[in-house]
């Protein structure tokens, strides 16, 4: 019998439909373990991973807090702990939609970077996946999710997406980690901490440095909000008793990422800048029944008052940071960059101390009403 | 797997290993316009018969035909590795290997038409990955990363070379396709234009990769393409999104592929004076699927390319050599009897 082209053509579709669902790789959504979050710990020369598994259900519209398991695993090596958890997961574990990892405090003081290294090469996470801390185990905010998925199965997913449109550049992703790590620079990385707030909360509170791939110290809050204000991350900033008439002052900011520059090569001097926009949205009043030139001087007024207050609060962070060699605004990669025979010999976080870096304002200071 | 050389142990300086690359590829232009304009009307081995006679022409015909053997292998099965790799883990390697291969396979035997249009079409789809690529890096890309620009080690340097060396040398396929363009004048001029935009391509590629990963990271992954694929965020429903640029990746590596085993196919008709032997093609097909299965991972692929790119320093100018000598050469003969009125 003879094909036509079309016939043949016709016969070939047919035949290449018939693989099309794949064969050795397929996947069958309903046999699959799908693990939203990993944590991971390191206690008594083990490592423990702790998975937050979806185990969707084809009959099922939804996905409830009735498809998610709980499920852990632990091993002198990470690939012994990722062995055990395969062993005791109910289905295919399936790692390739992992959104969030969980670092343990002792995996932490131990090294980070043994905790994602099998993982990174087993292409399980990838480059973009958020990183998040915790004092004590991880596995413990893990466990604590099974209670918040009555409210919502992705709380911690969305925890880091609400703190992202409120913060810009708030989240950590392991690319950041692998660029501050692998440099030249021993440069300090600030990863978000999250914490058990009673039974069933957990929120953003503070951040770990880590440095040289471990945990340096634990950071408050209130010196986070700091931080992501000198980044360019926060927009909404609130100064209290400012200047001689101790103003209270709510500035909506608009700003520019930091700038380094050099002042001198020998001693080494840098000066950091910062510049934006900031708009008053409350300020105690001040500014009401003031004519258009009187708003001009209040403005100038008001400007000099919160330019040396932020400076201040700067020079004051600046030198906690040198203090404890923490290099989080990533001096050391700029130097490295524009500036690589002016590297110290010495290591960068003892050199990082003794650098002297003037810190420099430049804002526009206006009313928000006339903005 | 060029990006993976050129950046091991040199950093952002890995770039300039593309200028000994760049300058091959022109020479190779040029030689190809030459030859072609001395052996009008002939197709390569016909050509390399008339020009250095039948033993010698078909020793270097065969030359080249290994050489378009070779580098088919060591780009088809890069492709392979990444998707065995990557995507289809639990598929054997095999299977993979002859499902493009066929795929390849069948396009060659089809003609360079549909491969050049094949190729026309794959243009877009190529604009669409670098698209995607720029989106995915935006927010995590600096300029810092790039910095300091400084050459490695002279040894990290050399084999970056080699391998650009290496790499433009898939331009000698050009002898195979010349006789069928048009007889247009300008197309060596519009061949040069191209080479230099996907030079500045690659380049662009391999900045923006720096300029992500920073470069002591990207000095360690082999697949940069698919790492960067991998930082894309198309909203929170697809998160496997170096799945979709591996689909759209596919189609240019069926395209170029197929140009390939086609230069590989027609040399082996040529070589035994046929015209379209199914035998002789699939044949051959089968013998470029056994050839690289003699790599079993990538490290043995790795391995490869070093191999041929050390080969290919000799290998390429040698081929080169033989045509632009032979051309003169047979130029000469032609004037000469044009001369005594032959």
């Amino acid at each position: 019998m003879k094909f036509s082209s079309l016939g043949k053509l016709l016969l070939f579709v047919c035949f290449t439909a018939a693989f099309c669902n794949g064969c050795w790789d397929r996947k069958e959504f309903n046999q699959l373990a799908i693990a939203q979050t990993i944590a991971v710990d390191y206690e008594d020369g083990e490592y423990q991973l702790t998975v937050q598994l979806l185990m969707p259900n084809t009959a099922e519209e939804t996905i409830s807090s009735k498809n998610i398991w709980i499920i852990d695993g632990k091993g002198k090596s990470v690939g012994d702990a990722m062995e055990n958890l395969a062993l005791r997961a109910p289905r295919e574990l399936y790692l390739n939609h992992l959104d969030i990892v969980l670092l343990g405090e002792g995996l932490m003081k131990q090294d980070v970077g043994q905790g994602l290294e099998y993982l990174m090469k087993q292409h399980v996470l990838r480059r973009r996946t958020s990183l998040l801390a915790t004092e004590g185990r991880a596995g413990d905010i893990v466990q604590a999710q099974s209670d918040l998925a009555e409210v919502d199965i992705y709380y911690l997913a969305n925890l880091i997406r609400d703190q992202r449109r409120h913060v810009k550049e708030s989240e950590t992703i392991i690319n950041d980690y692998y660029i501050a790590m692998d440099n030249h620079v021993q440069e300090t990385l600030v990863i978000p901490k999250v914490a058990l707030a009673g039974e069933k909360e957990i929120k953003m509170a503070g951040a770990a440095l880590i440095r040289d791939r471990k945990l340096l110290s634990w950071v408050d809050q209130e010196w986070l909000s700091t931080y992501y204000w000198i980044t360019g991350g926060k927009e909404i900033i609130t100064l209290q008793n400012v200047g001689a008439q101790h103003y209270d002052i709510t500035l909506e900011v608009r700003k520019e990422k930091y700038k380094w520059k050099l002042l001198s090569e020998e001693p080494l001097q840098v000066e950091v800048t910062f510049r934006g926009t900031l708009y008053m949205t409350e300020n105690d009043k001040s500014a009401e029944g003031l004519s258009l030139d009187e708003l001009e001087t209040f403005n100038e007024r008001m400007k000099k008052v919160v330019e040396a207050e932020l400076t201040s609060r700067i020079e004051q962070d600046i030198a906690q940071m040198q203090e404890q060699g923490a290099d989080i605004l990533h001096l050391g990669r700029w130097l490295y960059a524009w500036h690589p025979d002016l590297m110290p010999e010495k290591t960068w976080a003892e050199a990082f101390s003794k650098i002297k870096i003037a810190v420099k304002m430049e804002t526009n200071l206006e009313l928000y009403e006339l903005k | 797997m060029l990006p993976y050389f050129l950046i091991k142990g040199n950093g952002t300086a890995g770039v300039l290993a593309l200028l000994p690359g760049l300058l091959l590829g022109a020479i190779i232009i040029t030689s190809c316009a030459f030859w072609n304009k001395t052996c009008e009307g002939y197709t390569l081995f016909p050509a390399l018969t008339e020009m250095l006679g039948t033993f010698l022409g078909k020793a270097v015909g065969f030359g080249f035909v290994l050489f378009y053997a070779s580098f088919a292998v060591s780009c088809l099965y890069g492709f392979i590795e990444v998707i065995n790799g990557h995507l289809l883990l639990e598929t054997p390697r095999m299977v993979i290997a002859i499902g493009i291969f066929l795929l390849v396979g069948v396009l060659s035997w089809h003609g360079l038409e549909d491969i050049a249009r094949t190729a026309t079409l794959c243009a877009s789809l190529v604009l669409v990955i670098s698209l995607l690529m720029l989106m995915g890096s935006k927010g995590v890309f600096s300029i810092e990363n790039l910095l300091p620009v400084r050459l490695g080690e002279p040894e990290s340097l050399l084999i970056a070379m080699r391998q650009s060396f290496f790499a433009y040398g898939g331009l000698l396929s050009l002898f195979m396709v010349y006789p069928a363009l048009s007889r247009n004048a300008h197309v060596s001029k519009k061949l040069m234009l191209a080479m230099g935009v996907s030079s500045v391509a690659v380049s662009l590629w391999i900045i923006l990769a720096l300029g992500v990963f920073g470069q002591y990271s990207t000095g360690s992954m082999i697949w940069l393409p698919l790492e960067l694929a991998r930082m894309i965020q198309l909203s929170s429903f697809l998160e496997r999104t170096e799945a979709l640029f591996a689909i759209l990746w596919m189609v240019v590596v069926v395209a170029n592929g197929g140009m390939l085993v086609w230069c590989v196919t027609e040399g082996v008709h040529q070589l035994f004076g046929k015209k379209k032997n199914s035998w002789l093609h699939w044949g051959t097909i089968a013998l470029l699927v056994g050839m690289g299965m003699q790599t079993k991972n990538v490290l043995g692929l790795l391995q490869l390319q070093q191999k041929l790119s050390m080969l290919s320093l000799f290998w390429i100018p040698i081929l080169l050599l033989f045509v632009i000598v032979g051309s003169l050469r047979y130029r000469h003969r032609q004037r000469r009897e044009e001369g005594l009125g032959l």
